[in-house]
């Protein structure tokens, strides 16, 4: 489950970075209409800009390639057209799966230690 | 069958990401309706076993069974420590490889899994058990828990607690 969430966040992320890029974008313009020189602030800008620019484009290779995610790997819970639903099904099945519930536990404990006192 | 075990290392990530065990393996990318496995779990499993991002420190392990180099059997598990309760090896997945249908590899698998819990205990001295969740339609599942010594100790919505002494 460590996994899908951190999927997860990432890819929202990258969602979030697509949002700034186009802000940046507006401080782009208006600042190359202002002035042409390079100078401390417009440097900044500039370093800003790439990065969005990076980030935008893992954006959109997320968007071509949906079966993969950012290092190329499979990621198979948003993989085969899922909706979301099946999606939100798949990642509670992982909960399901793969992490014992305090319930779940304690259930065991108690059968555990009523076969070791029997 | 006789399988190589070992932990899951860094090197079997990518191997881990192409692993098969859910029949059919693989729906077509592109469908109008939303994707319904036929077996849901298996198709839970398989997701998982591709999400593992190996290695894993104690208490979390991952084995990989080895056949002739090819991955065979995943097994995931990982102990549960209570302060006060008896502690608890809880079987997060036990997946065979399509390749290796009718082979006995998951026997193996869970034969070695038991080997290995019963060997170090993780140092308890205190009686210690293993159980694992089983879905409700998997009766192939059940049987195989059952064959193993578990026993089903609780029902949810839709798995089972199986669950055996060690």
């Amino acid at each position: 489950m460590f996994e899908y969430r951190t999927r997860q966040r990432r890819h929202y992320a990258c969602r979030a970075t697509l949002g700034l890029e186009v802000h940046l974008f507006f401080l782009g313009v208006l600042g190359a209409a202002r002035r042409f020189a390079i100078d401390k602030s417009s440097y900044l800008l500039i370093e800003l800009w790439s990065y969005a620019v990076v980030m935008s484009t893992l954006e959109l290779k997320s968007l071509v390639f949906p079966n993969r995610d950012i290092a190329g790997r499979d990621a198979e819970v948003g993989s085969d057209s899922l909706t979301d639903e099946e999606r939100l099904r798949i990642a509670t099945a992982y909960d399901d799966l793969t992490v014992p519930t305090p319930r779940e536990h304690a259930v065991f404990t108690r059968w555990l230690k009523q076969k070791s006192g029997s | 069958m006789d399988l190589s075990w070992s932990e899951a290392d860094h090197q079997a990530r990518g191997e881990l990401q192409s692993f098969e065990c859910a029949f059919p393996p693989k729906v077509s990318r592109y469908r109008v309706r939303p994707h319904r496995h036929p077996r849901p779990w298996q198709a839970t499993v398989q997701s998982y076993v591709r999400s593992l991002r190996t290695p894993y420190i104690d208490p979390d392990h991952v084995l990989i069974g080895r056949d002739e180099g090819k991955i065979a059997a995943v097994v995931a598990y990982c102990t549960v420590l209570d302060a006060v309760e008896p502690p608890g090896h809880f079987v997060k997945a036990i997946a065979r490889a399509n390749a290796y249908r009718g082979t006995g590899v998951a026997d193996s698998a869970m034969a070695e899994l038991l080997r290995r819990l019963r060997g170090d205990n993780n140092g308890f001295e205190v009686q210690s058990g293993v159980y694992g969740k089983v879905h409700s339609l998997n009766s192939s599942g059940r049987a195989y828990m059952r064959r193993h010594g578990f026993e089903a100790i609780d029902r949810d919505e839709d798995y089972e607690i199986w669950a055996r002494e060690l």
